[in-house]
């Protein structure tokens, strides 16, 4: 098992050294000058030759490519991600401050779409018929919506019309609780649409699987309650490769945020992000991307080495 | 005229609405100059946020008076041109990625599957493509590149294992005695066996590039206005979602449907071309 562990962090090792060198190496492919490039605005004007070369002299462009590369490394792992070009602020500064909102919200939306995926799938398995076609109908539908269009109509019915949820907005959860939770609602319901219905699916056909076990029947034929057998037995059983969605919805739930932030206007990681795109901050592009990716490595070796445990055949693959 | 059986279990009623449906907006796309009542960024802000069914304008107009079935039409070109246009790079990168890494032992596996394909999916995809716009500004260019590379991987994948357990199969070996170039193996014999999933994974992949697409132009960061696109409609929409919620609905709904159509015909091609596939998922 330890082995399995450190086999796993090694390869996680591997790979963050890797993502870091594609993020550095970006900057670095772009076609002529990165200085020129992040200072065009794009109206055809040429930058002012002072400001590129003092651009140049802040990304450290004018240094051999190795220091570069290695200076880049130590910058990240000393937490040292540079400064945003608008407001100087130090850029994990700004993460740190916006990244716990975004993880609130992503944690939020998890949790609803395993219940609700979990739910919806064990039931459409367990009942069959109408219940099932309607099941699988909404799941193709669920993963089919946009977020930012499933999170407008959720605001026009919802806030707009019923009144019951606020529009969006940031509530500060060590302030007001309740308040938090009530407007983050509405986005993590938007967020978690897709991912609800990537478990109910899963769910259902696992279910279906366990179900037609012969150590299922068995339960039955001794007697069990039909309602127990299914709760210990069969839903314990189907569960295990959930599991492993979790970790890979988690990162495509961090994606949607992108969306989903703009949508509320809730001011997360993401809209720090998609803010530094629009006005072409590349420090500050950089550093979220890098601590998204990091994050979602993270969680993927997390999901694995919880696989591992729960079934102990992966630990020997 | 006499259907196989399997062509007929293919085919449901909800399937022949979607793809009708595809029919509709490609034809409606290819031929927008002509079928378009307005020209999609005239305004005329005498008649601006009309509503749905008013007089001349079948989908009202927006905040600019433009109307919204012209600038739906038009977008659709966009949109598709887009999703296409990264959908066929994805396709061919990855299948050359995926070929390579599986008919080849050693380095070739592991630069192909190892350091590219494990590389793009250790991000969320759309933050690459945020990458991407960044360095290289929005546009269709940069969207189909970025879109392109980041769908490969899933292509990759099926290629591989495809390969892995074709190449040993007695008929490649075959071949190989019979002299054909490695070539001629890998794009004859061994990618004619891994077409059926592919072409299922190309309508899936144009589902997810339109999404991918739309979300970048309703942050501004995708296809830039003038021009309309679906994903920009709904950004503006949103702003009068409380008086003229229409603004918003129309494009979103197109974008759903399009998007849900494209899948759905993933899945009836699916249990058209390649009916194992349904017991292994």
């Amino acid at each position: 098992m330890i082995l399995f562990i450190v086999k796993r962090l090694a390869m996680g090792a591997g790979l963050v050294l890797l993502v870091l060198t594609l993020i550095f190496s970006a900057l670095q492919l772009v076609p002529g000058d990165p200085a020129v490039l992040l200072l065009s605005t794009g109206d055809g004007g040429a930058p002012r030759p002072e400001a590129v070369a003092a651009l140049r002299e802040q990304l450290g462009l004018n240094q051999p490519l190795l220091t570069q590369y290695l200076s880049f490394l130590s910058g990240v792992f000393t937490g040292d991600l540079g400064e945003s070009f608008r407001t100087s602020q130090p850029v994990l500064e700004a993460i740190g401050a916006r990244l716990p909102r975004t993880l609130l919200l992503v944690a939020y939306a998890t949790v609803l779409s395993v219940i609700i995926g979990v739910a919806m799938g064990a039931i459409a398995a367990r009942r069959g018929g109408w219940v099932d076609t309607l099941v699988t109908a909404l799941s193709s539908i669920g993963v089919a919506l946009p977020v930012f269009v499933f999170g407008a109509v959720l605001i026009l019915v919802f806030s707009i019309t019923l009144g019951l949820f606020p529009a969006g907005g940031y509530v500060d959860p060590s302030k007001d609780a309740l308040g938090a939770i009530t407007s983050l609602t509405l986005p993590a319901i938007s967020l978690a649409v897709g991912f609800a219905a990537q478990i109910a699916r899963m769910t259902r056909s696992a279910v279906l699987e366990v179900q037609s076990q012969d150590w299922v029947r068995t339960a039955k034929s001794i007697g069990l309650a039909p309602m127990a057998v299914f709760r210990k037995h069969v839903l314990r059983n189907s569960l295990t490769p959930v599991v492993t969605v979790v970790g890979i919805g988690f990162g495509t739930l961090l994606g949607s945020t992108v969306l989903v932030e703009r949508v509320f206007n809730y001011p997360g990681l993401s809209s720090l992000l998609v803010d530094g795109v629009t006005t072409r901050d590349y420090p500050v592009v950089q550093g979220v991307v890098i601590v998204i990716a990091m994050l979602f490595i993270a969680i993927n070796i997390v999901v694995d080495i919880t696989y591992g445990i729960l079934d102990p055949r992966v630990r020997r693959a | 005229m006499k259907l196989s059986p399997r062509i007929r279990q293919a085919i449901t009623p909800l399937r022949t609405v979607m793809v009708v449906y595809l029919v509709v907006i490609i034809v409606l796309m290819a031929f927008a100059p002509l079928l378009a009542p307005y020209d999609p960024i005239a305004q005329n802000v005498a008649i601006r946020l009309q509503p749905m069914f008013s007089p001349g304008h079948l989908l009202g107009t927006d905040e600019l008076g433009r109307d919204i079935l012209s600038r739906i039409m038009f977008g659709a070109q966009v949109e598709l041109f887009i999703a296409l246009g990264a959908t066929v790079l994805a396709t061919v990168l990855g299948t050359l990625l995926g070929l390579l890494g599986g008919y080849f032992n050693g380095l070739t596996e592991v630069v192909t599957m190892r350091l590219v394909v494990d590389v793009i999916l250790a991000f969320p995809p759309i933050v690459l493509a945020l990458l991407a716009v960044t360095l290289y500004g929005p546009g269709p260019v940069t969207l189909i590149v970025a879109m392109g590379v980041l769908f490969a991987p899933i292509f990759a994948r099926i290629t591989y294992g495809q390969v892995l357990s074709t190449k040993r199969e007695e008929y490649v070996d075959a071949a190989r005695t019979f002299g054909a170039p490695t070539v001629v193996i890998l794009f004859r014999t061994v990618l004619a066996n891994v077409s059926a999933p592919i072409i299922v994974q190309f309508s899936l992949t144009m589902a997810a590039a339109i999404l991918m697409e739309s979300g970048l132009s309703y942050l501004g960061l995708g296809v830039v206005p003038p021009t309309p696109s679906w994903g920009s409609m709904v950004a503006q929409g949103q702003r009068y979602l409380t008086t003229d919620p229409h603004v918003l609905l129309v494009p979103g709904a197109v974008i759903v449907l399009t998007i849900l159509a494209f899948g759905i015909l993933g899945d009836a091609l699916r249990d058209l071309l390649d009916p194992k596939a349904k017991k292994r998922s």
